[in-house]
């Protein structure tokens, strides 16, 4: 009888647990695919499964770590990183919903990039970096083929070309400033015009992140 | 007369260059074709994938890259272009005179905590010929500029573990993690563990706080090289080194009677720090 009733507690509390996990996914994809009032859905500007587009504005954020989404949408929340776009959108959300979204974004599938050749000096710059003018290797810190470290280091394969740029001239005029010890500024300002087109190209070339 | 003297004048002074503007080797770029070619590869890879790729003769998870950056190519990251040139030479820590190969061996036996391979193994012969190839053209027996470490500069203050730590914290855990135990990505060390059971043991050069602290000083935050100051280089050396790590295989049975004979200074082992013994993990 006490058998029974403990049973049937238990039974009512996992259906519980289940249906605020379920919630919590529903929140994500509802947050991610229609917005709320007052905020746009992530979907309209970064694609349904996060592949990013226009011209890379807008990165691929599908399938990325989700220590590293929660970091960026905390740094867009509290002005480490700037973005028109962004902190508005992120201001509006509670902890909890944020949660939700990262989750569902770091779980989508990474969709395949739209095709980019490879980039010889790119790959060499990638595997090898530039240590003539203290630069080194991407790949040794941002896995090989781009692939990502967590938690500290995003992946870069299938990035989009544009927003991979975009981001190297934020670090190198200081626009954006929230990587860990300075490490990409440093970058940023040791490598030519071309030599982060090439890196960006080949990027974009390998394909899936995770 | 007066005329072959300058013409010597200007001879000796396009021989010596002007100070701090030393010529630096090159090392070559491309592998070279055939079957030595192959070789030159194979010792290559065992160089930057040494866990995997000479599996049979490492316990730790560090790669010969992890110390000598760039492939052993990197000026002041002790390149193997400038180590070359001078084998064999006088050991003091084997206290003999010690071959190019012999000294691979070492590197094995010390830095990866693993098990020595033979002189003539492929694994020897393999790096021998890619650390040769690496240093072709170089002059045999001279001091190139950009070998080893760079020195430091004799610490204001004692090196300090615990002022090593919180910089460790700040600059170092990111990659390493806060335990210090690297960070592995698919089963794969992207950062190595820079103590513990996987890391290099208590005989190698790098568990000396000095060598620690001229590596560091040069070459880490990785890609931040030389924006350490020499006392925080010191510092963060310390509280590395001061860390629990596998035996030294020298080991004579005896903490005590194993310091005494080969830990006398310059490292913590046999010292206690935070509470533990160094040097008393198998």
């Amino acid at each position: 009888m006490a058998a029974g009733w403990i049973k049937g507690v238990m039974v009512i509390m996992i259906a519980i647990l289940t249906a605020v996990d379920c919630r919590a996914e529903v929140t994500g994809r509802l947050l991610f695919e229609r917005g709320m009032p007052g905020m746009r859905a992530c979907a309209d500007c970064h694609g349904k499964d996060g592949a990013g587009g226009n011209d890379g504005r807008y990165p691929k954020i599908g399938g990325q770590f989700d220590a590293y989404l929660a970091k960026q949408l905390e740094d867009f929340r509290s002005g480490a990183r700037h973005s028109l776009v962004m902190t508005p959108i992120v201001g509006r959300l509670s902890p909890g919903q944020i949660r939700s979204l990262v989750a569902y974004v770091a779980a989508l599938e990474p969709v395949p990039a739209p095709t980019a050749e490879g980039d010889a000096l790119g790959r060499e710059l990638a595997t090898h970096g530039k240590w003539s003018a203290g630069v080194a290797p991407c790949d040794k810190c941002h896995g090989s083929g781009g692939a990502g470290v967590p938690p500290h280091f995003p992946a870069l394969a299938g990035q989009r070309i544009g927003y991979t740029m975009w981001m190297f001239e934020a670090f190198r005029s200081g626009a954006r400033r929230n990587d860990p010890l300075g490490l990409m500024q440093h970058v940023a300002k040791h490598l030519s015009e071309s030599e982060v087109a090439a890196v960006a190209r080949h990027y974009q070339a390998q394909g899936q992140g995770r | 007369m007066r005329r072959a003297w300058s013409a010597l004048l200007i001879a000796i002074g396009s021989a010596v260059p002007a100070l701090g503007d030393e010529p630096e080797f090159q090392p070559p770029v491309e592998h070279p074709p055939g079957p030595f070619g192959e070789m030159v590869a194979k010792g290559e890879r065992i160089f930057t994938d040494t866990p995997v790729a000479a599996a049979d003769y490492v316990r730790g998870r560090l790669t010969c890259e992890n110390c000598h950056l760039d492939r052993g190519r990197r000026r002041n990251s002790s390149p193997m272009w400038a180590a070359v040139p001078i084998y064999p030479q006088y050991s003091s820590r084997s206290r003999q005179v010690v071959s190019l190969g012999q000294r691979i061996q070492d590197c094995f036996r010390y830095s990866m905590n693993g098990k020595v391979p033979e002189l003539g193994s492929e694994v020897v012969i393999a790096l021998e010929t890619y650390l040769s190839w690496l240093s072709r053209g170089a002059p045999i027996g001279a001091k190139l500029p950009g070998r080893g470490y760079p020195m430091l500069a004799d610490a204001d203050l004692d090196p300090s573990p615990a002022r090593g730590h919180r910089l460790f914290a700040e600059k170092c855990a990111l990659c390493h993690g806060s335990d210090g135990q690297g960070t592995r990505r698919d089963g794969r060390y992207a950062f190595p563990p820079l103590w513990g059971p996987l890391s290099y043991n208590w005989g190698a050069g790098m568990a000396r706080v000095e060598n620690a602290g001229r590596f560091i000083k040069t070459n880490m935050p990785f890609g931040l090289g030389d924006s350490l100051t020499d006392q925080e280089a010191w510092d963060v050396a310390a509280y590395i080194d001061s860390r629990p790590r596998p035996q030294d295989p020298r080991f004579t049975g005896s903490v005590a009677e194993t310091k005494e004979k080969y830990h006398r200074d310059g490292d913590y082992y046999g010292q206690v720090v935070d509470g533990v013994l160094l040097g008393d993990s198998p």
